[in-house]
């Protein structure tokens, strides 16, 4: 019986800890704009971090190896220095961004500026990262991130004519409004905002956190495969709404409140309020495994004790960086620097990332020194490569698409 | 897998690795590995290599005395800011994929000791991307691993010499890692040119970061477990 809940708890902190502010916002304004004509995007997103980070859990459990001890131990100090820079610099963006989140979140509630909050917000983020046990931060957050089901509930009062929401997103149906490289560009930044890195990098140094062994496979794959593929129906929901109330009204997103609207829409006060939970939860908790994933990288490059499984006097370099990088996310947040735009800018970034850690992953999960008999079957290898090839692509074309494209305007 | 006590390869299986004490409390990465070089030629690993001072140098491979001369500005009012912290090797009980010390963490890195008389110190970092010239003149290839014997102290017999093509790290040219099928053929395929030339074979000219090479590089010999 206790395992059964252990299960059904990691799957629900699965599903509520995986939508951020990235999800949040690309998801709305693809809706707004490009209606459900980018659904297949989400969804092969969504495959693709089932397949990454069942892979790197899998290390992590047998080899009690997370991200970049592999990263260094594969590609040597040197590119794995630049891959750490590159990897923190996109991490430390989606910290801020979501940082801004919860304050912007507070804002809708508060009306206070999200300037005056946002010292505050931090504040408590570092807080939990100093004192909070790691398994309460992770259940209560996700728990409350859960909220977010509204937007799924919001979907279904809306009752959209569901024929429709499938053949545009079997058909790419692009309104004829928009050009294609533009189509290209938020389909990019959907998919780094369903792939974001930290998502891997926080996954695998979890299980490590956790005292992962092989026996917790089962509950790990359960996690990945049913927990993240119903955030992903979060996901779609929140581009459903969009795509039935902001629309046909020509509205765009560039803030939270338009992120919120349909919902209001749709279910009135109640909703709202139970979506403001959820927002504070869903970008708190990204906060939270932001601002430890900085942490746990540098770390893991240098090797110093780092985790929470550890008082924080034994893991005082680790609790530093933390601390450091919180204090530099309130620096660049309060020159007053939009945080939408920093999430727009932070789910492309993290598209170009991606291939950087999900490479030397792919080769580890296949070497027996460190997985045994547990290395990649054939389907985990299948799949694997496909998405090497797609996260390549992706990658390359994510930069040119932001020039060309202008950011999406 | 106490591989420490079968046949490995010294970039591949030990270097950079996690560094964990009798309690698993996480002590450091294996920066680099100091090789004790005796009269007769013997090259051993005695122990280590641990912290900046180990880890700046190999972020210039082929500039490693001005890295670390930069390292020493930086707070030059520091005595031996330039030596790396030592872990002897017989200190270590056990490598899979940590490196697990017989001993707690506390105090257990030490400045690096002096040679004993007449032993050399080298590190493994020089002898890692050294040029190799062969019977006919330079070769193309450059060191990119050494083999070691197994025993209470690592010895090396071997060297790995390739021509720097990505993957190296891999392990896909050493015949360890073979799936997904693709991606080891392309990668076998760049590191088409990794050869395996005796110590025996080798003179090692460590100031001129170059090795001398009697005979052309053979094929990768099979690692045994």
């Amino acid at each position: 019986m206790k395992k059964y809940l252990a299960v059904a708890l990691g799957i629900l902190t699965a599903i509520g800890g995986f939508v951020d502010i990235g999800d949040l916002v690309t998801n709305a304004v693809v809706g707004s704009r490009f209606g459900m004509s980018m659904g297949l995007v989400v969804v092969v997103g969504v495959l693709g971090i089932c397949v990454y980070a069942e892979m790197s859990g899998r290390v992590a459990a047998v080899s009690r190896r997370a991200t970049f001890d592999l990263v260094r131990e594969r590609l040597g100090p040197r590119l794995g220095m630049l891959n750490l820079t590159a990897s923190m610099l996109v991490t430390f963006l989606t910290f801020i961004a979501e940082i801004g989140g919860v304050a912007l979140s507070l804002e809708l509630v508060s009306s206070v500026s999200y300037l005056l909050l946002v010292p505050f917000v931090a504040f408590v983020v570092w807080l939990v990262l100093w004192r909070a046990k790691f398994s309460h931060m992770e259940n209560v957050l996700g728990l409350l991130g859960l909220c977010l089901i509204v937007f799924s509930v919001a979907l279904w009062q809306l009752g959209p004519d569901w024929g429709d929401y499938v053949s545009q997103a079997a058909r790419f149906a692009k309104p004829g409004g928009e050009k294609w490289t533009t189509w290209a560009y938020y389909a990019v930044a959907l998919f780094g905002a369903a792939m974001t890195p930290y998502e891997v990098f926080f996954f695998s140094s979890g299980g490590v956190e956790e005292k992962w062994t092989p026996e917790d496979l089962g509950v790990m794959r359960a996690n990945v495969f049913i927990g993240f593929p119903l955030g992903g129906l979060l996901s779609l929901s929140i581009a459903g709404v969009a795509t039935a109330v902001l629309l046909p009204q020509g509205i765009g997103v560039d803030s939270l409140g338009q992120v919120g609207l349909p919902v209001a829409v749709a279910l009135g006060k109640i909703g709202l309020a139970i979506l403001i939970v959820g927002f504070v939860a869903a970008t708190f908790g990204a906060a939270c495994e932001t601002g430890l994933s900085v942490g746990y990288s540098i770390a893991q490059y240098f090797g110093w004790q780092w985790g929470k499984y550890v008082t924080t006097r034994e893991a005082t370099r680790f609790h530093a960086m933390i601390l450091v990088s919180t204090l530099a996310a309130v620096a660049v947040l309060l020159t007053a620097v939009d945080p939408i735009l920093v999430t727009e800018a932070s789910v492309v970034f993290s598209a170009v990332a991606l291939p950087l850690t999900y490479f030397p992953i792919l080769v580890v999960a296949n070497d027996p020194d460190y997985l045994g008999e547990y290395v990649n079957g054939r389907l985990a290898n299948g799949l694997g490569l496909v998405y090497l090839v797609l996260l390549t692509v992706v990658a390359v074309a994510a930069l040119p698409l932001m020039v060309i494209t202008g950011m999406g305007a | 897998m106490a591989r420490l006590h079968g046949h490995l390869d010294a970039a591949l299986h030990l270097l950079d690795r996690q560094v964990v004490d009798t309690d698993g409390a996480l002590v450091g990465k294996v920066d680099d590995l100091e090789l004790t070089e005796y009269a007769d030629g013997r090259l051993e690993v005695t122990g280590l290599l641990l912290g900046a001072a180990a880890l700046v140098p190999r972020m210039a491979p082929r500039h490693d005395d001005h890295a670390l001369a930069w390292w020493h500005r930086l707070a030059p009012q520091w005595r031996d800011r330039e030596r790396p912290g030592w872990i002897s090797i017989e200190d270590v009980k056990q490598l899979d994929s940590e490196v697990t010390l017989r001993k707690r963490r506390s105090g257990v890195v030490i400045p690096q000791p002096e040679a004993a008389e007449g032993l050399v110190l080298r590190r493994a970092s020089t002898l890692l991307e050294s040029e190799v010239t062969g019977p006919d003149g330079p070769l193309r290839e450059r060191v990119r691993d050494f083999r070691l014997e197994p025993g209470e102290h690592p010895t090396v017999h071997a060297i790995i010499v390739s021509r720097g093509r990505p993957g190296t790290l891999m392990g896909y040219d050493r015949n360890r890692v073979t799936r997904p099928v693709l991606l080891a053929k392309t990668l076998r395929h760049f590191n088409r040119h990794t050869g395996e030339l005796s110590l025996d074979d080798v003179t090692i000219d460590w100031d001129g970061r170059r090795v001398e090479a009697r005979t052309r590089p053979g094929p990768l010999t099979r690692l045994h477990d």
